[in-house]
């Protein structure tokens, strides 16, 4: 109290500062690279239901039930869809995409496909599917495999689809 | 002579004793004086009018609630998902149970020499409690120009209050 009148010139007020904030990040974009490939498949009647697996890991392509590569196993032409992100640097993101799409024949006489278990993996951060991780330079790529359910008895055709995958930030 | 000076000084002293009696009066007069607490203002430890983490687009603004510090935005400024804002906060001191007013100043938020204006909002007047002290909070609206650099932007403001 004694000395409080001589420390402060106007007694009856007080001033301080505070404190702002609010960063700006760069927005976050993605950009179709490659299609979701599945090769070429030979669809045998008799053996029932096959399907084509492709793992956006190690790019490979696996093959079960009447579903076999119509190609020499080295080269079928098979490749996980891929993506460029774009955005902040060093930002993790979120990555979406439907759990199955239809793939509709181009050619033939084919009735449409299903293409399920759609997985999308980052190559900045491959331990984790879903999430993408920019690096320090803002930029990722992310690829998306899936699994094709090939019926017994698939008419030959060319089938294709687009993959929709959305990125955000989180 | 030494006798002299002697008789002198005792002389001197007389004076004022002798000139008392009877010429002054005296009474007791009542003065009265009430000492407040001075006010004092201190911004709360790690407080921050936080706009969040945003994307600019072609700007637009963000606005935080100074109540609960919730942020919106408008125009094409867009909020990152799952991002936090909040409202600044200050706690005041003085008088238990006196009113006083709040000033809160516009400023900007400056980054690497890039810089948006942000205006800010607190109510107009508080009441100390019981025990002298209250905490008020501050919210605002920031500005974010059409293509704003990205960055991570800071800035200050000045919050005064004055007793009423």
């Amino acid at each position: 109290m004694t000395q409080s009148p001589s420390a402060r010139a106007a007694p009856g007020e007080a001033t301080t500062q505070g404190n702002a904030s609010a960063t700006i990040v760069e927005p976050i974009s993605v950009t179709a690279i490659d299609d979701l490939n599945f090769g070429k498949i030979a669809a045998a009647a008799p053996d029932g239901d096959g399907s084509v697996t492709i793992d956006p890991a190690s790019n490979s392509a696996s093959y079960s039930g009447s579903a076999k590569p119509a190609c020499s196993a080295s080269s079928c032409g098979t490749s996980p869809a891929l993506f460029a992100v774009s955005g902040a640097k060093g930002r993790a993101y979120e990555i979406t995409v439907p759990q199955s799409i239809s793939v509709q024949p181009m050619r033939g006489a084919g009735s449409a496909l299903t293409v399920s278990d759609l997985l999308p993996v980052s190559e900045n951060r491959p331990e984790r599917p879903y999430i993408g991780q920019l690096n320090t330079a803002g930029m990722d790529r992310v690829r998306v495999g899936g699994t094709l359910i090939v019926p017994g008895g698939t008419p030959a055709g060319s089938y294709r689809a687009e993959v929709p995958l959305v990125v955000s930030y989180n | 002579m030494k006798k002299i000076i002697l008789a002198a000084v005792v002389a001197a002293i007389s004076v004022p004793a002798a000139a008392a009696p009877g010429d002054t009066a005296t009474a007791a007069g009542a003065a009265s004086a009430e000492i407040v607490s001075p006010i004092a203002i201190t911004h709360d430890v790690g407080a921050v009018l936080s706009f969040g983490t945003l994307t600019a687009g072609n700007g637009g603004t963000v606005v935080v609630n100074r109540n609960n510090g919730n942020g919106s935005s408008t125009g094409d400024v867009s909020l990152v998902a799952g991002t936090a804002t909040s409202a600044d906060s200050f706690t005041v001191t003085g008088d238990a149970n006196r009113t006083f007013s709040i000033a809160t100043t516009d400023s900007t938020v400056d980054d690497a020499g890039n810089s948006m204006n942000f205006t800010t909002s607190a109510r107009n007047n508080g009441t100390l409690d019981g025990t002298g002290s209250v905490v008020f909070t501050v919210g605002g609206t920031l500005t974010v120009p059409d293509s704003q650099p990205a960055g991570s932007y800071t800035g200050t403001y000045d919050a005064t209050v004055t007793y009423n």
